[in-house]
């Protein structure tokens, strides 16, 4: 990111929550793709399948989660 | 025209790849890289999209202003943002429970890279949280991150000290110490008491284990034609391998060193005797021989095999088998794994039945169970006296 481009940048988080600006800073500095905004949205599945799933204890009553 | 804000009823959080947001109305999951979080941000609905444009355009790669009418539109359809009025309103954040309980549910879900960073900020939001730190060590190993694994278990017990006899077992692996020769009794114990009241359910049906069948693959050509055969059943567990073990036996004895794992294995009312015991040990005192000595499954708390191997080998009768699953390992002669057990390399195995004075019938590679959505290869071993 250039220097003029990081002063943009510090004049916008200047607009934001005094507590954000330097976590925002620190993401974004390193970048110029970061500042470019993007979201993905998704449904939360009730079951998502193999990922998380191995060989583990869970004590009784916690639930799917510990699979 | 009224401002862009964010949607009153979702709820915030910062992580370190910028925010994770959650829509409990339309139970929808966002993720915001760092751009969108700092959009987020200034969408406290005084200001127009000029007003962002004009913000945020500046700082953008050359060509990429329009991303921002993009991403504003993208917001708008996703239900992220609004049109709301005119007046400041900051957006609701996640507290450290309501955070810990949505990456529960992002972990159920299979959502666990994201959970990974809910937990990471729930710890930061409450640094005593045990319960998170304990969750986060366990997502963090899930998705890989086993520094972040190794720092969450052992913070989890500098705050429940003693607590966990597993823990401790991984985190030998996880910081990379010299292992123990096997894992110890109260680890064991400690697993399988909290796994017993599901472990056949796990096994069988969600990582769909096939250690019983694959032993046995390896145990009929050593018996051939043989049946009514004493047969010892080492770390029977619930039984599962007993099952299979039952139509060849005369005489069938279970030993385990969980008490809640042979309640299991008594109600399937297949074996003539169960023990509660550490099986070296049993086998080094009993006096009884036996045609066939099974262990599967079991072996995976084992490093060393020399003295398993070697007291098998001396409670076999002639013509007997000592047949057993592990899992396979690349490291020679064994490594800890990141799951606190130990995965064995088949050279270990033709090493140890050498020093025991036994024949390797057979030693295959086949199937074990799942893990974390990917096959875990087994080694099954059949050796003859």
């Amino acid at each position: 990111m250039s220097q003029d481009a990081i002063k943009s940048l510090e004049n916008a988080l200047a607009q934001v929550k005094q507590d954000r600006r330097g976590f925002l800073k620190t993401l974004l500095v390193g970048s110029a793709v970061a500042a470019v905004p993007l979201m993905t949205s998704e449904a939360m599945a009730q079951d998502g399948g193999e990922e998380g799933k191995k060989k583990k204890k869970k004590k009784k009553g916690e639930g799917e989660e510990g699979k | 025209m009224p401002n862009p804000i964010i949607n009153p009823a979702i709820l915030l959080s910062p992580v370190e790849t910028g925010y994770v947001a959650y829509d409990p109305i339309g139970d929808k999951l966002h993720q915001l890289n760092p751009g969108a979080a700092l959009l987020a941000e200034l969408c406290d609905g005084t200001r127009s999209v000029d007003d962002l444009r004009a913000l945020a355009g500046p700082f953008m790669p050359e060509g990429s202003v329009d991303a921002i009418d993009r991403w504003i539109d993208d917001a708008m359809t996703a239900g992220l943002l609004t049109w709301g009025g005119s007046v400041s309103a900051a957006h609701r954040e996640f507290s450290a429970d309501e955070l810990f309980d949505f990456a529960s549910r992002l972990k159920s879900c299979g959502k666990v890279q994201t959970a990974f960073l809910c937990l990471q900020k729930t710890v930061e939001l409450k640094p005593d949280h045990t319960e998170a730190w304990y969750k986060l060590g366990d997502v963090a190993q899930s998705v890989g991150r086993r520094a972040e694994a190794r720092i969450a278990y052992e913070k989890y017990l500098e705050l429940e000290p003693g607590g966990d006899a597993e823990l401790e077992q991984i985190l030998v692996a996880l910081r990379g110490e010299a292992p123990p020769e096997r894992a110890p009794d109260r680890c064991i114990q400690q697993i399988y008491r909290d796994f017993a009241w599901h472990y056949d359910s796990q096994m069988r049906e969600d990582l769909q284990y096939q250690g019983p069948e694959r032993l046995l693959d390896v145990l009929m050509p050593v018996i051939g034609e043989r049946r009514d055969l004493s047969i010892l059943d080492i770390g029977c567990g619930s039984g599962l391998a007993g099952v299979a073990l039952r139509p060849l036996a005369r005489h069938l004895i279970g030993v385990d060193l969980s008490p809640e794992m042979l309640e299991l294995a008594r109600k399937r009312n297949i074996y003539d005797k169960l023990e509660v015991a550490e099986i070296t040990e049993w086998l080094e005192n009993t006096k009884d021989s036996f045609d066939v000595i099974a262990c599967c499954d079991c072996l995976i708390y084992f490093g060393d095999l020399g003295r398993i191997v070697s007291a098998a080998g001396k409670r076999l009768k002639k013509d007997g088998g000592f047949v057993f699953s592990m899992e396979r390992g690349d490291v020679h002669p064994f490594k800890l794994t990141d799951t606190g057990r130990y995965a064995h390399h088949p050279d270990h195995v033709r090493e140890a039945a050498a020093s025991a004075g036994l024949s390797v019938a057979e030693l295959r590679e086949a199937f074990l169970r799942m893990e974390y959505g990917v096959e875990v290869m087994g080694l099954y071993a059949a050796l003859t006296k």
